[in-house]
């Protein structure tokens, strides 16, 4: 008995943080974000989460994170493909949005490029921008995902460090880059 | 039949228990996890260490921010306080304390500063300690736990400027 009652209760456990169920999360497009990381009010099933998938994540006044594993038509995203992220400047006093595999870590890559961010990105004339996300060099801001040949998922994470006040209080109402599917190798 | 359904339900119930008990481990063990290798890399508790900027090798912690360089510090205030310093840069700047259950108790960044350099006392709930004149007493709820100096790097050229920079900040026992 014990041992049964062991698998089903470990197991449960696992396979609920993986799917990262919880009762914080609010979603934006493609992009979702873990209201409690870090909080000390965070109830146990975000705890366990974050602690796995975000440990040191600061509380949302102090930075706020999202996160995409879809893109904005809800198909996984896959390192042999490109995207393009299109938006304008984020309410933050600084962001940025990076690449990282689906073991959550940071993707090798020749130019060992993981991010691109508030400073350095290139605007266009009416100040909204354009990033590619893509195996291949793109001109302009650009995101590696790896080689093409290692066909995985990948995840998306956009940083806010002091996000605006009105970001913090309704996180929902966020104008968040479009993840646009463009092709696939 | 009896017999089977009262062990279907023992089962089930001790496997509820079980769920409960795993999802309030994984803070703790995750945290005790990363407090080891943190201390192993500074020396010891109470000691800074100064990790590399992160790459797609590092496997400290999680999703790593590339664009930011580290200062970390396992604390350890069951004997005595610990006293956190170090120098601000402009730009975003922040030191925050995470409880052995990963919970972020405390943040202040470099707008909350009324300079250019923090002085922080961390105690445990029965310390009684009086903080130098500008220093803040910030209590931990938990005797061990992490705290973590991140400087914004906001490009290549501002790296070598940080990484002098953040190695001017610390712990230490109090």
């Amino acid at each position: 008995m014990l041992l049964v009652a062991l698998a089903l209760g470990v197991g449960s456990a696992i396979w609920v943080t993986q799917r990262g169920i919880n009762v914080s999360i609010v979603r934006v497009g493609p992009w979702q974000s873990e209201l409690a990381s870090g909080s000390e009010k965070a109830d146990p099933y975000t705890r366990a989460v974050v602690a796995l998938n975000g440990l040191f994540a600061l509380t949302p006044a102090q930075s706020l994170y999202f996160t995409a594993t879809m893109d904005s038509g809800g198909k996984p995203l896959m390192v042999n493909c490109t995207y393009k992220l299109t938006g304008r400047d984020l309410p933050a006093r600084w962001w940025s949005v990076t690449a990282y595999g689906p073991d959550n870590y940071l993707i090798p890559n020749s130019q060992e490029r993981y991010s691109v961010a508030k400073t350095g990105l290139l605007r266009e004339a009416d100040g909204s921008f354009n990033i590619s996300v893509s195996p291949d060099a793109g001109a302009g801001n650009w995101i590696p995902t790896g080689m093409p040949a290692d066909s995985q998922t990948f995840i998306l994470m956009i940083r806010l460090y002091n996000p605006e006040e009105a970001l913090v209080k309704n996180p929902q109402d966020a104008t968040l880059p479009a993840i646009t599917l463009e092709s696939c190798s | 039949m009896r017999a089977a359904l009262s062990w279907i339900f023992a089962t089930l119930m001790l496997s509820v228990i079980i769920h409960i008990i795993t999802i309030h481990t994984i803070p703790y063990a995750v945290m005790h996890r990363a407090m080891s290798r943190m201390s192993e890399n500074a020396g010891g508790v109470n000691k800074p260490s100064f990790p590399p900027a992160p790459t797609a090798t590092s496997r400290g912690v999680v999703r790593p921010s590339p664009d930011l360089l580290y200062v970390a510090c396992v604390y350890d205030v069951d004997k005595n306080p610990v006293r956190f310093t170090g120098l601000v840069p402009d730009g975003y700047w922040s030191l925050s304390f995470f409880a052995d259950n990963s919970d972020n108790f405390y943040a202040i960044d470099d707008r909350k500063l009324p300079s250019k350099s923090v002085d922080v006392l961390l105690a445990s709930e029965d310390q009684e300690v009086q903080p130098h004149p500008g220093e803040t007493l910030v209590i931990s709820p938990s005797d061990k736990g992490v705290a973590l100096f991140r400087f914004l790097v906001t490009g290549p050229a501002a790296r070598e400027a940080m990484d002098k920079l953040r190695h001017q900040s610390g712990c230490a026992p109090a």
